[in-house]
């Protein structure tokens, strides 16, 4: 049994099914994506582990046990909607919310100066936050994330809103996090970050699962299906393709997906009747095609299943 | 629930706020401003004799001058051989405050004298100037009739009454008519913390709303702990304030007296011989009175609190519910409903403590907090009074307490639309 499991979950609120019988397994030392669109349930998901929620059928354990004021310990969560107290110091501020998680003062002073160490921050410990800008806040929401030394991660949508900067520093700090033997767990829709980032995903959609798995196994399982095309001439050849989706697509470039198994040969063939190639791949579909395909209309891998 | 979670928020509310400007200003400035207030009622009472203001007489009947001058002799001053010109322009140039013409038809009370002042006159000069001519011209009369000593004995004597309050102890000097006012300003107090606090409560679950912090604290204290340490923070804070308003009530209360007699008997000392017997009239042991029962302010601080508790969670609730102090509106009157009927029954506590409506007002647990203490310090409540109306009180807090905290407990997660009192209702229901 994984770090965190959850068995056959769902949560509603009156009428609207906001997560209906999830099941998912995060293993230790992982770092597992939670993707889905809008309203898909994930933020509820990622409140009931984190114990905000508690789920009308269904069980969430954390390293073993019942989600509970006591497994809140293990975890460090930023939700989507970040914010900090204004009026309070940094450092202040910083303190009670590390104590909070039950870290005792010592300990907490400790490692809240290191992080603020780390990320250039010692000086604004005296600070309101109020006096900080976006950027600096956003490190001390991260800071207050992190400093009670969790073995759990779970960021939701942490990317949204981060600087360039921030956001290098924060998938740093992830992979960083996870060459500790730590489990990270985020939401997002941002597909490029996933890819780059993750061992494992989590598909949702209309509060279900629809699709989970190792990352790379889940793209393998859909195959070469893809070509990478890039060239130069007119490209209004493209628009008289059948049976195909075309994803990506600039002046010079496209990315097809090829559905019903159609033949890539003649692609290529009527391609090179229009335009002058310089590349011709066939790839796995990217993350963005798998996630439209399948939550799309067209269940693409239901039907090549059958 | 876990204490040293509460009790961390707790203290996180506490002294974010004890430390702000406006909460050190206003708990020191007002007693300031109290001391201010005593010590010029002090000193205004002691310094009436020092300003001597001169009057004119004018004595057409020659026979009631000498008793005006025995009576004042800083006041009044022989004009009858000053023509009246040039009195009259002595009173414009301020060097006379007044004068007056004594007739024989005044005597007789056919004619009404008249006093003539320039400047600002002042109530206590005319009223003063009015008894002093009443006693001389009615003496004056009486000599005339040749009526008997006894008659005028009858005359010289006021008829003033004392009064004592029974109780199991035996007789007891009591103000029942300060007891009652002190008694409707304790209730004031507590009709100010409450409401006062209670929005200070409110607004400050609100900005963890807006500020989007709430849901980190939800990831590590359960909403019911939140709430409670939140509650309790602002409760201490109303407590630190009040402290400091009745210890330094008491202190002053105590002190007043004994500062003003030092103060008396320095003023006496300089004084002219003539004016201590003005300046007797003020009493500085009189100040003893406003020492109350330590007693009743341990009721204040039982009443306060349970009161407090008992509307706390409610505005707690609304501010969870809302996203902005702008849309409280609609949910405030419920609350502003019965807490207002508190203050104005209050009056009526304050004219007739033992009437039923102020029996009733005092047992209501809605407004108990307030009407209570006004009666405790009014009348002797029985214990049995207090006790039920405690337990009312406990028994509300406990019930109201139940369903705000399911309302706080949905409402801090929610945004967007301002939810109705149906919904706020499927709220109670489904958490």
């Amino acid at each position: 049994m994984g770090i965190i499991h959850l068995d056959e979950v769902s949560k509603a609120f009156g009428k609207n099914k906001a997560v209906s019988d999830v099941s998912f397994t995060i293993e230790k030392g992982r770092i597992f994506g939670l993707l889905g669109p809008n309203g898909a349930g994930k933020t509820t998901t990622i409140r009931m582990i984190n114990n905000i929620l508690a789920p009308d059928t269904g069980t969430i354990t954390i390293n073993g046990q019942i989600a509970s004021p006591l497994t809140q310990k293990m975890i460090g969560y930023m939700p989507e909607e970040r914010g900090l107290y204004k009026k309070m110091k940094v450092g202040e501020q910083l303190l009670y919310l590390t104590q909070l998680k039950g870290m005792d003062i010592k300990a907490a002073k400790k490692s809240i100066n290191f992080w603020l160490d780390r990320f250039g921050a010692s000086d604004w410990k005296k600070k309101e936050v109020s006096e900080l800008s976006k950027g600096m806040s956003q490190k001390i929401q991260f800071i207050a994330t992190i400093a009670h030394d969790p073995d759990i991660y779970i960021f939701d949508e942490p990317f949204s809103g981060l600087d360039p900067i921030n956001s290098e520093t924060l998938k740093e700090v992830i992979i960083d996090l996870r060459s500790q033997g730590k489990t990270i767990l985020f939401s997002t829709h941002r597909m490029e970050q996933v890819e780059q980032m993750c061992d494992d995903i989590c598909l949702f959609n209309n509060g279900k699962t629809v699709l989970q798995g190792d990352l790379r196994e889940v793209k393998a399982s859909f195959g070469k299906n893809t070509i990478n095309l890039e060239f130069e001439g007119d490209g209004s050849f493209l628009d008289k393709l059948e049976g195909v989706r075309i994803n990506n697509r600039s002046t010079n470039f496209a990315e097809i997906r090829v559905l019903n198994g159609q033949n890539m040969q003649e692609i290529l063939h009527l391609a090179i009747d229009h335009a002058e190639i310089h590349k011709f791949e066939r790839v796995q579909p990217s993350l963005n095609e798998i996630f439209i395909s399948t939550v799309g209309e067209d269940n693409l891998k239901n039907e090549e299943v059958a | 629930m876990d204490f040293s979670k509460v009790f961390l928020v707790l203290k996180r509310e506490y002294l974010t706020r004890v430390r702000t400007k406006s909460f050190i200003l206003s708990t020191l400035l007002t007693p300031l401003a109290f001391i201010v207030f005593m010590g010029i009622m002090i000193y205004v009472s002691i310094s009436e004799g020092e300003v001597t203001r001169t009057v004119a007489v004018i004595d057409q009947t020659e026979a009631v001058y000498n008793e005006l001058e025995e009576l004042d002799p800083a006041r009044y001053f022989d004009a009858s051989a000053i023509p009246l010109d040039s009195i009259r322009a002595q009173v414009l140039d301020g060097d006379v405050d007044g004068y007056i013409i004594l007739t024989e038809e005044n005597i007789n009370y056919t004619e009404r004298p008249t006093l003539v002042y320039g400047g600002a006159g002042g109530i206590s000069f005319i009223e003063s100037v009015e008894s002093d001519v009443r006693r001389v011209l009615r003496e004056e009369r009486l000599a005339r009739s040749n009526v008997s000593e006894e008659v005028r004995e009858i005359f010289e004597a006021r008829y003033n009454i004392d009064s004592l309050k029974l109780t199991e102890q035996g007789e007891e000097e009591d103000n029942a008519v300060l007891g009652a006012v002190f008694g409707f300003i304790l209730g004031l107090l507590i009709f100010i913390g409450v409401f006062g606090y209670g929005a200070v409560l409110m607004r400050s679950v609100i900005e963890e709303k807006t500020n989007r912090i709430v849901e980190v604290i939800a990831s590590s204290v359960k909403p019911i702990e939140l709430m409670t340490g939140k509650l309790l923070g602002i409760c201490v804070l109303a407590l630190t304030q009040f402290g400091i308003w009745i210890a330094s009530y008491i202190g002053l209360s105590m002190a007043a007296a004994p500062v003003a007699t030092m103060f008396v008997d320095a003023q006496v000392s300089n004084l002219p011989p003539e004016a201590v017997e003005a300046s007797a009239s003020f009493d500085p042991s009189k100040l003893e009175m406003f020492i109350f029962d330590p007693s009743i302010f341990a009721y204040f601080f039982v009443f306060f609190i349970i009161g407090f508790l008992i509307y706390a969670g409610i505005f707690a609730a609304i501010g969870a519910a809302v996203d902005s102090e702008q849309d409280t509106q609609q949910f405030m009157m419920p609350v502003m409903i019965p807490i207002f009927i508190a203050y104005f029954l209050n009056l009526k506590v304050m004219e007739d403590p033992d009437s039923t409506i102020a029996v009733v007002a005092s047992l209501f647990p809605l407004t108990a907090p307030i009407n209570m203490i006004s009666r405790i310090a009014a009348t002797e409540v029985p214990a049995i009074q207090i006790i039920a109306s405690l337990l009312l009180m406990i028994v509300t807090f406990v019930g109201l307490m139940w369903v705000a905290a399911k309302i706080y407990r949905v409402g801090i997660l929610m945004y967007g639309k301002k939810p109705s009192y149906k919904e706020l209702a499927k709220w109670i229901r489904q958490s």
